[in-house]
């Protein structure tokens, strides 16, 4: 039972937060379903009860929906998925600190849209069966949808609109083949179904097996802002409220979803695209790396820049080797984590008055020394300095890509360089470079430097000793064999 | 003639006697509330008539009902009820006398019922006559406004040419098969029965706006009432559709090809080019009706499956229209004239919110959103289409869905951030007596419903 209540309770704190009208009763509210979300799928995950187990998977849950079409609402847990909720999970957090920022009249509709994407985000974690994975998949988007058109900056409309327009269109394309997927592995005499293991035994001819394909990856290849398909996110991460750590995670689906089905469906057509992604990747990587270059503001920076780290993790998706595509999620943890600390000291310094365009330099090492070191410390951690956790993820990730592309890598390294020199220069203008007019702004508060604190704790630990990360995720082997024991 | 066969023109009767009361009542005195509710009751009392109709009995050789046609007579019931309320919250009521209104409400749903539920072409005829004078009467009341004479006129030339042109199809056919009866159609396999029938059918395709045959529906929609517009979009077409859905399986195998193809070609014209109209619209009254030419488009596509599957597909994909239709026709009769132009939306938020986010939601659901109906209705299409391998077919409505994304788009970001006047309170209304608003809520429920529990649509069928 504890599968659907972390989808249901989401959506029924999303229900009640339009009661309340104080900020601070919001916020506790959605911390305290957030945190026993995490705490139900702890338990399930820690104290499995071992009777139930089957395959791989550490909790299944399923009820038989519309019969008529074979489908069935159907969730599973296994590691992979456990670790996707956990970290939503904790940027949910952090993001929940950080709204706490931006002055907003209709509170109780912002928090009740966050529960509502949060819902959204861990159903899609959740489901195996493709028409509720697809549901989940387009809901995720309204409910942020609506918060740009609602609280968002300047140009929301334009960004909101581009944002739906291109996930949803590309959501046609995945509903399509979804169905047609479903058609084709309908055996003689059985009814449709919509089940994930009866993709799994889909034996389909190259061609066909190639167009479907095809319209199952272009959808993870927008949401994951690969480079034809990259707009959408240089435009939202400035234009989208504070919650914008969500989108963090959003992309992260496009990496779920190319694990979790792409990979097993279409074995076939894995291997026969796997140069053409990497090349994709290749040029997503220095073309976010070279126009950030050129940017004025500095979220805009850190929009290329993501989009840039999201190519290095579609190749590390399609290199062949196991170890590479667990590094790929852990890498996306682990950016993604630094980049929320990056974006939380940047909307604590917005709400103070300091505006993030880059015309002249800033200089906040003088005027804000705590928050610069943790700065730094971040943007250090987000390009994958040894010793912090992102490196272990960046180093596995280009040894894959030596081991299936060969010397072509060296390109992957070459942006990868790219990067690099793109954060020295963002923190020589943002930190280090001093600036005439003085800012006058309130340091770290004690809770910003309690979070901070933990995170680079995290950060560093991790760094120096990831087995834990990789064997508590990835690896919950033992449990079969302790099931076998008993 | 022998006696009368009570239980199953029970409905009908009782159609016409709801319209003999009617009249009685206004010739007597005219009250609005009570026609209103002479009516209600009177239509009533016929849905729970149809409850004691015998399915698949030939009822004086021009009517039959199976239960298809009966699950739509029970809809078209229903649809007309909500009309009625539309009617009745009109505000033009002073100058019009809005009551008379009820009583071609009532021909056009005995019309309607005619089209449904016929074995024979003359019965069709007939319906069909009686459904489109009925709604050129229906959008010519207010006789002081130009635009709904304009539209009335558009509608009344066009349509009674179309009609000439699906008569000369019914004689074509019954020189053929010698009978009007639509069962003869299935032995039929000459060209000259497919001369007749293309007559016929492309006679319907003017009804039901698809594509070389569209031009008419913008004017008339921009002309029209909200009341008279939902009959228009739901009724109009609904009943013309099952019909051409009857006709269309009932055919022979030699014959059916062709029309199917010129099915096809049609229908991907029409979700095409809906979809592109809509993009430039700026009116919401046009905006549905190019909403609806797109939708006949995936209607008709749903006709291209195999016989068992398409009642219930169709059934489906029409429930989920109706939901969404009906709902952003019972908002568009709250809105003043000025709000049906999207610049002017803006406001909305702030004086009616309950209204935006109606509105919206029928959006949504048009759009294709998940756990709404219209969900649904893709999803139904897409699988039917798949299930016959028509992939070029697949290509062209996924094309088209994605089009038209945009131009439903807009209406919400009109809605939500819009350019609005400074938040002016003035006509904020309270919600506490609106019972228009109250059935909305149940709609867009309905709406949400459905998308969650598809299952119910195929089990009602």
């Amino acid at each position: 039972m504890t599968l659907p209540l972390v989808i249901l309770f989401p959506i029924f704190a999303s229900f009640l937060s339009l009661f309340f009208k104080k900020e601070s009763a919001l916020i506790i509210l959605n911390i305290f379903v957030i945190i026993s979300v995490l705490l139900l799928l702890a338990n399930d995950y820690f104290l499995p009860n071992y009777n139930m187990i089957e395959d791989n998977f550490i909790d299944m849950w399923e009820m038989p929906w519309i019969p008529y079409l074979g489908i069935s609402i159907d969730l599973r847990l296994d590691s992979l998925s456990f670790a996707m909720l956990f970290f939503t999970g904790l940027t949910s957090l952090i993001g929940l600190y950080v709204s706490t920022y931006q002055e907003k009249e209709n509170k109780s509709l912002y928090y009740s849209f966050y529960m509502l994407t949060y819902a959204a985000l861990n159903g899609i974690f959740l489901s195996f069966d493709l028409f509720l994975f697809f549901i989940f998949w387009e809901l995720m988007i309204i409910p942020l949808y609506l918060m740009t058109l609602f609280f968002g900056g300047v140009k929301k409309r334009s960004a909101g609109a581009i944002f739906l327009l291109m996930t949803q269109a590309s959501g046609l394309l995945l509903l399509s083949g979804i169905i047609i997927l479903a058609n084709e592995t309908r055996f003689l005499g059985q009814n449709v179904s919509f089940n994930y293991d009866r993709f799994l035994q889909s034996d389909l001819p190259l061609g066909l097996e190639i167009i479907i394909s095809i319209m199952f990856l272009v959808p993870f290849l927008v949401k994951l802002a690969i480079f034809p398909f990259h707009i959408w996110l240089t435009k939202l991460f400035i234009f989208a409220p504070p919650g914008v750590l969500f989108l963090g995670v959003l992309i992260k689906t496009g990496i779920y979803g190319i694990f979790r089905f792409f990979l097993p469906f279409f074995p076939k057509s894995t291997y026969l695209l796997s140069e053409t992604m990497f090349t994709l990747g290749t040029i997503t990587i220095f073309y976010g790396a070279i126009l950030a270059f050129s940017q004025k503001d500095v979220r805009k920076i850190l929009a290329y820049l993501t989009i840039s780290h999201m190519g290095l993790l579609l190749i590390g998706l399609f290199s062949f080797h196991e170890q590479t595509d667990y590094a790929s999620f852990y890498l996306s943890f682990a950016q993604g984590f630094s980049l929320a600390g990056i974006l939380l000291i940047i909307n604590c310094w917005q709400s103070h008055g300091v505006s993030m365009e880059l015309q002249e330099p800033k200089g906040m090492l003088f005027w804000a020394p705590r928050s610069s070191w943790y700065m730094l410390f971040f943007f250090m951690a987000l390009v994958g300095i040894p010793g912090l956790f992102t490196f272990i993820g960046e180093f596995l990730i280009l040894y894959g890509s030596f081991y299936a592309f060969g010397t072509a890598s060296i390109f992957v390294l070459a942006g990868l360089l790219l990067g690099l020199v793109l954060i020295m220069r963002l923190a020589h203008l943002l930190l280090f470079k001093k600036q005439h007019k003085p800012y006058i702004i309130k340091d770290l508060s004690i809770k910003e430097k309690a979070i901070l604190g933990a995170m680079a704790l995290a950060i560093i630990g991790l760094g120096i000793y990831p087995q834990p990360m990789f064997h508590l995720f990835f690896d919950r082997s033992e449990i079969k064999e302790q099931y076998e024991r008993d | 003639m022998n006696e009368i066969d009570f239980p199953n023109l029970s409905f009908l009767l009782s159609l016409m006697a709801t319209l003999a009361m009617l009249m009685l009542a206004i010739g007597i005195k005219r009250h609005h509330l009570t026609t209103f509710l002479i009516f209600n009751f009177g239509l009533l009392f016929t849905f729970f008539a149809t409850f004691f109709i015998e399915t698949n009995k030939n009822i004086l050789d021009l009517l039959s009902v199976d239960n298809f046609s009966l699950f739509w007579i029970r809809v078209f019931i229903g649809t007309t009820i909500l009309i009625s309320l539309m009617i009745f919250e009109e505000k033009k009521d002073f100058l019009y006398k809005n009551d008379e209104k009820y009583l071609i409400l009532v021909t056009g749903l005995i019309g309607a019922i005619l089209i449904v539920a016929n074995n024979n072409f003359m019965a069709f005829f007939l319906g069909l006559e009686l459904l489109s004078i009925s709604l050129y009467v229906l959008l010519a009341y207010e006789y002081k406004e130009k635009l709904a004479i304009e539209s009335a006129i558009k509608y009344l030339i066009l349509g009674s040419m179309v009609s000439a042109i699906i008569l000369f199809g019914i004689a074509i056919i019954f020189s053929q098969t010698g009978s009007f009866n639509l069962i003869f159609l299935q032995e039929g396999s000459s060209q000259i029965l497919l001369l007749g029938l293309m007559m016929l059918v492309m006679g319907m395709v003017f009804k039901l706006s698809l594509v070389p045959l569209h031009f008419w529906i913008l004017d008339v929609s921009y002309g029209a009432s909200a009341a008279s517009l939902s009959f228009l979009l739901l009724i109009s077409k609904g009943a013309v559709l099952i019909f051409l859905g009857k006709i269309l399986f009932l055919l022979n195998e030699s014959i059916i090809g062709e029309i199917f193809l010129l099915i096809k070609i049609l229908g991907i014209f029409s979700v095409l080019v809906g979809s592109i109209l809509a993009l430039s619209q700026t009116n919401l009254k046009k905006l549905m009706a190019c909403s609806s030419i797109a939708n006949m488009g995936y209607a008709v596509l749903i006709f291209l499956t195999n016989k068992d599957q398409a009642f219930l597909s169709i059934s489906a994909f029409l429930l989920a229209y109706f939901c969404s239709t009906m709902l952003l026709c019972l908002s568009l009769s709250k809105l003043q004239e000025k709000e049906l132009d999207i610049s002017n939306l803006g406001n909305l938020n702030t004086n009616k919110p309950a209204l935006a986010w109606f509105i919206s939601l029928s959006m949504l659901s048009l759009m294709g959103a998940p756990i709404t109906a219209g969900l649904i209705a893709k999803w139904t299409l897409l699988q039917s289409l798949v299930e016959q391998d028509l992939y070029g077919t697949i290509f062209f409505v996924v094309l088209g869905s994605a089009i038209g994304l945009y131009a439903y788009l807009r209406v919400i970001i009109a809605l939500f951030a819009g350019p609005s006047g400074l938040g002016k309170k003035e006509n904020a209304q309270s919600i506490a007596l609106d019972i228009t608003l109250i059935l909305q809520g149940i709609l867009s429920l309905a709406l949400i419903f459905f998308g969650l529990w598809p299952q119910i649509l195929w089990q009602l069928v």
